[in-house]
């Protein structure tokens, strides 16, 4: 990518940074755009904040230091401060509409994508049930792909804190699904739609 | 573990895939607005130099702050009381023990003891900073004297003492530590003498310089009896530059409240002046009445 100075000289960024945030984006963008989406549960929402999440990553490349941490709970400390700085423009607004989740992954089978995206369905209602805390350690989990250790460097808790909490929401979820005896079926569908 | 599999299976099935459109065109601004950061990083070089100079300046200022909380540690501190004794323009500091030359390095004991002897000094720390110890005033120690031509004196002593006398009381001044004095002859003192006599003193580099006990001078000046009046020890070495007089003074040899100065153009012979009852010295009847050379450096006179 080459851009023009104002003064008419060219300046582009050296091969090995270019290739360094290309290989950043690739790597995180799915990652915190699903971490960010069970937060605001609204698309367009998420696509805006995703993206000045890495804007602000590009912006502030160059004062990351490895050595205090991370890059993905650098990454991930820049996405919840974009949410946290957003909280008024999408709390109460949290909706996941059908469309939504049709497009979350599942099986290809239509029987089997029909059941499928109920369960998704009750899946994401179940996942509102739980408390602040919970619902960011589990999508931080789940979603972001961060290890215990991340996860309490960016909520500022012990690790082991993030251990108890991430069982009992587990836990939590578990009891629900298998209530509504879900859980089994779930899992044994969605290995069906695999196939 | 088992637990985290199967959430793990159930959680993957509802993850959202982010919209491949947006996504490249998020690509596309990320790489922009990296270079456009790489662009103002480039741009603020310059302000980094600022701010360097500023660190530079902060810093500078700092240290001028440290030397001076230092120098004013150094008075409140006698450990601290370490600095350099420069030439100072008046007197030169010495020690009771270990005279000082310029240099020389003040010790916190040393110090106390000059703070212990009572009298007034102003010391010239290296680093620029002043440091005065129960210093009588902003400028240099002036010292409190009574400097007399004395005719009646000369009058007795007749020729032998060069013609005229100069008597030097000091009224206050350094006690217990070897000091140099540095009497400026022109106040007042040689208005007595007759042109020719100030001619002679002002000329004269060495003068004689004897130490009398003043209760025997003012009976030598009221009867004449001058016997045993100064020791051979009882000399002080003294010289006239630029119409100042120096003398280098000792504690063991001068005491300022009981002794006076007595200052003569020429050797005295007390032989034939007083005589020797009972075979005591007399004035001058010591070896050299001129008690070696003293050396004038930077207009304060250093002893040999």
């Amino acid at each position: 990518m080459m851009m023009r100075h104002k003064e008419g000289k060219r300046i582009s960024l050296n091969t090995y940074d270019r290739n360094r945030l290309g290989q950043i984006f690739d790597d995180y963008y799915d990652r915190v755009y699903t971490f960010l989406y069970f937060r605001v549960k609204n698309t367009a929402l998420t696509e805006d904040l995703t993206s000045e999440t890495f804007l602000k990553v590009a912006e502030k490349y160059k004062t990351y230091n490895p050595e205090k941490g991370a890059l993905s709970t650098w990454i991930f400390t820049i996405a919840m401060n974009q949410l946290r700085s957003n909280y008024r423009s999408f709390k109460g607004k949290e909706t996941i509409n059908l469309e939504d989740i049709e497009n979350l992954s599942g099986g290809a089978d239509t029987e089997v994508c029909l059941e499928a995206n109920e369960t998704k369905a009750a899946i994401l209602r179940l996942l509102n049930e739980l408390d602040e805390r919970q619902h960011s350690i589990i999508t931080l989990k789940y979603y972001g792909g961060l290890s215990n250790k991340e996860i309490s460097d960016i909520i500022n808790i012990s690790e082991t804190n993030v251990s108890t909490i991430l069982n009992r929401a587990i836990k939590k979820l578990r009891n629900i699904l298998e209530k509504r005896d879900e859980f089994s079926d779930f899992a044994y569908k969605s290995q069906e739609g695999k196939r | 573990m088992s637990d985290y599999r199967e959430m793990d299976e159930v959680m993957n099935h509802i993850k959202p895939l982010p919209d491949s459109k947006a996504k490249e065109k998020a690509k596309a601004a990320f790489l922009l607005k990296a270079e456009e950061a790489m662009e103002n990083e480039k741009k603020c070089k310059p302000k980094f130099w600022k701010n360097k100079q500023l660190v530079y300046s902060f810093a500078s200022g700092m240290a001028a702050m440290l030397i001076l909380v230092v120098g004013m540690m150094s008075v409140l501190n006698p450990e601290f009381l370490a600095g350099t004794v420069r030439n100072t323009g008046y007197y030169e500091i010495n020690s009771p023990y270990t005279p000082l030359k310029n240099g020389d390095v003040i010790s916190a004991d040393t110090l106390q003891e000059m703070r212990a002897s009572g009298n007034k000094f102003k010391l010239y720390m290296e680093n620029g900073l002043a440091l005065y110890l129960d210093s009588v005033s902003d400028g240099a120690v002036t010292l409190q004297y009574n400097l007399t031509a004395h005719a009646a004196l000369a009058e007795l002593l007749q020729n032998a003492a060069g013609g005229s006398i100069i008597t030097l009381k000091v009224e206050s001044g350094f006690t217990g530590i070897p000091v140099k004095y540095e009497v400026d002859l022109m106040r007042g003192v040689i208005n007595g003498l007759t042109a020719a006599e100030q001619q002679k003193w002002l000329s004269n580099l060495y003068v004689y310089c004897y130490i009398v006990d003043q209760r025997q001078l003012e009976r030598y000046i009221e009867t004449g009896l001058g016997d045993a009046l100064v020791s051979d020890h009882k000399m002080l070495p003294a010289k006239i530059a630029g119409e100042v007089l120096y003398v280098n003074t000792n504690p063991g040899l001068f005491d300022t409240g009981k002794e006076v100065l007595v200052f003569t153009l020429q050797k005295i012979d007390t032989g034939s002046i007083f005589g020797s009852k009972k075979g005591g010295a007399g004035i001058g009847s010591g070896p050299e009445g001129h008690v070696g050379d003293i050396e004038i450096e930077g207009g304060n006179i250093i002893a040999p």
